[in-house]
């Protein structure tokens, strides 16, 4: 990864830390100071995002290190295990509104002024929708998990704060037309409602992010243009198979064998998948490429079979020949 | 395409029979966590219901512990029965991973008993009035004799099955049923003491903090081991010299090595390396020497995966040395 990559990917990881400290101390300072435990539900939420974007922060950073003789793949995985855990705190924070709520519904406390609450909401909307956009952006960008899974956490944000906003709205509203009715419960209520859907938005987040910690597979159509690539070297290749692709953070593996006629030569066989492995790490940015050359026999086993390139006639030539 | 094929061709080569011991190695770590999971249900029950009856905070803060015990275990169940399945088209590398995630997510529940007994302690201590005050001291103290005998047979038959299978889930559960023995023996102690002496109340809170110490350091260690496979940290040293001892036994047809790279996933080793092989020997001598040495590396280290890339030396035999080979001439 270049230097600028790295550094446009580093700042906006420091801005996630940044807006998240103020927005902890704003809404602990706000939420003492109109006894709402929606707003200091709040601030201890954003300092869960704060803990989370400094674990992102660090992960963007030790990602970008070159592989060494500790970590040969590189430190491109760190990146799925920060989505990860910011995905886990993420239900840790639903579970923390969820219980302070009902705290609140069996507590009957009164709020000061709902007013102040709305406002410090509001900042804190109109911030998260910021900065989570600027993270999706270059996360997408970059291909950073990391940064992508902290826009999500902030974005479920924006929906926790939009829901306690509104909570807090209606109570003032409610206070200004009819002062005779206590409708202090929404705010709770409100809480429990935007934590039930955090963690629906939570679930699919963590799916999504320990996906790459299981090796899961490239995407269907870049393993088919890498099928339909290696294909085209027809008669050269003469079959190819145990294809097996993975990512870490940005960075692909791919690792198949392929099969080529078995008096060619160590110079020529080393050549074709010179070349090969050039063109896939050419078409897609930081591949590394693994390719087993083996002489065909005309064995055929079962999964070289399965993508063998030659038809039955070649395969039965190659047999008879031997 | 079953385990044995995918994850090695290799393993073909080496005369042995990898499926039998595959599937047997499947259902025994499966049978060692159901067996599990019944024991904590049954140990989490037992602790609750007393604690309550007797209004022991010790007793009822170690059933809420073995409680999350509980659901670690499940977890482990569940997966050693993912982790088994073969590699499909969307996990090429089998499932192994999954153990080293359910690593994390054990050690992360270790963490929240032990936030609850500190928690728990801290009150004790402020309020010794809270504690035990229905009587039914010696009540309590029996199941936690009790629990703490079946906690020891459990951990040692995981243990067992986690060795001979070199499972990492069932050896993170077994550590989790350790952990727990030291909490059991800790209010079983206080109790017991208790019991002899009403007036040293005290003493439970106080053990229960020393208990937890012990435990947070436990579960740091497997947290470490688990994160270190999730993000390919390099499988170690003995294995790059078990590779290196097979290279070398074929000099100078074997010129060196570099791009020597391990991981590991579960219980197996992924191991890939360039060779440097004689330029001048025939392509199918070459592969043939490969596919040899995959097969010795293979069997060297235990469970794993080998994929060599050869590449043609043409220097004179003289010039070259494998362990140049060990700094890593990057291709």
């Amino acid at each position: 990864m270049d230097n600028r990559t790295h550094n446009r990917k580093a700042s906006v990881a420091l801005l996630s830390v940044i807006s998240n400290s103020f927005l902890v101390i704003g809404k602990l300072i706000i939420g003492l100071m109109i006894r709402s435990v929606s707003i200091i539900s709040e601030a201890i939420h954003s300092g869960v995002d704060l803990v989370a974007s400094i674990i992102a922060l660090f992960a963007v950073r030790v990602a970008a290190k070159p592989a060494d003789e500790d970590h040969e793949y590189g430190h491109a995985k760190v990146e799925n295990l920060s989505g990860t855990i910011e995905a886990i705190l993420i239900f840790l924070a639903a579970a923390w509104i969820i219980w302070e709520a009902i705290k609140k519904l069996r507590g009957h406390e009164t709020i000061d002024n709902p007013g102040i609450g709305v406002g410090i909401m509001a900042v804190s909307v109109i911030a998260n929708i910021i900065v989570s956009r600027r993270l999706f952006k270059i996360g997408r960008e970059t291909h950073s998990v990391a940064l992508v899974a902290d826009a999500w956490h902030l974005a479920t944000d924006v929906w926790t704060s939009l829901g306690v906003m509104a909570g807090l709205g209606l109570i003032w509203l409610g206070r200004l037309i009819i002062p005779s009715i206590d409708l202090a419960w929404i705010d709770p209520v409100a809480a429990i409602f935007v934590a039930v859907l955090i963690i629906r938005a939570a679930y699919h987040l963590t799916v999504e992010s320990a996906r790459d910690l299981m090796d899961v597979s490239l995407p269907m159509e870049e393993e088919a243009w890498i099928k339909e690539y290696v294909s085209s070297f027809r008669p050269l290749v003469l079959s190819f198979h145990q294809l097996r692709t993975r990512k870490a953070g940005h960075v692909r593996f791919v690792e198949f064998h392929i099969l080529v006629k078995a008096d060619m030569s160590v110079e020529e066989s080393h050549h074709i998948t010179d070349v090969i492995a050039t063109e896939i790490e050419n078409k897609f940015p930081h591949t590394n490429v693994m390719i087993h050359v083996e002489p065909c026999d005309g064995s055929c086993d079962p999964d070289c079979v399965t993508d063998c390139l030659l038809t039955e006639q070649d395969r039965s030539a190659i047999k008879t020949t031997r | 395409m079953d385990k044995a094929t995918s994850t090695s061709r290799l393993q073909k080569h080496s005369h042995e029979n990898p499926l039998a011991a595959q599937n047997d190695s499947v259902k025994a770590p499966a049978d060692v966590a159901l067996l599990a999971i019944v024991l904590i249900g049954l140990m989490a029950a037992g602790k609750l219901i007393i604690g309550i009856a007797i209004n022991s905070v010790a007793l009822l803060s170690e059933g809420l512990h073995t409680l999350l015990d509980l659901f670690a275990a499940g977890v482990s169940y569940y997966t050693v029965r993912v982790a088994s399945m073969p590699a499909d088209d969307e996990h090429r590398y089998g499932h192994g991973k999954i153990e080293n995630v359910a690593g994390v997510a054990q050690a992360a529940f270790i963490f929240v008993p032990t936030v609850i007994i500190i928690y728990r302690s801290i009150i004790g201590l402020i309020n010794l009035d809270h504690v035990l005050s229905q009587g039914g001291i010696d009540i309590g103290t029996y199941m936690m004799g009790l629990t703490i005998i079946v906690n020891i047979l459990l951990a040692v038959r995981l243990l067992n099955v986690a060795k001979k299978y070199k499972s990492e889930a069932i050896r993170a559960a077994a550590y989790h049923q350790l952990n727990d023995l030291w909490t059991s023996i800790g209010v079983f102690v206080a109790l017991g003491i208790i019991w002899i002496n009403p007036g040293l109340k005290i003493l439970d809170p106080l053990v229960a903090l020393a208990v937890t110490a012990i435990s947070i350091y436990m579960a740091w260690g497997l947290l470490k081991v688990s994160i270190a496979a999730l993000v390919d940290r390099s499988a170690g040293p003995e294995i790059d010299n078990a590779v290196l001892t097979v290279l070398k036994k074929r000099e100078p047809i074997i010129r060196g090595y570099h791009n020597l790279r391990t991981r590991l996933a579960g219980v197996t080793v992924y191991v890939d390396l360039h060779v440097e092989v004689c330029g001048e020997l025939t392509f199918k001598d070459a592969h043939d020497l490969i596919e040899e040495i995959e097969a010795e590396i293979a069997k060297e280290i235990g469970i794993s995966d080998v994929i060599i890339h050869a590449d043609p030396c043409y220097k004179e035999c003289r010039d070259c040395d494998l362990e140049q080979g060990k700094d890593g001439k990057q291709d």
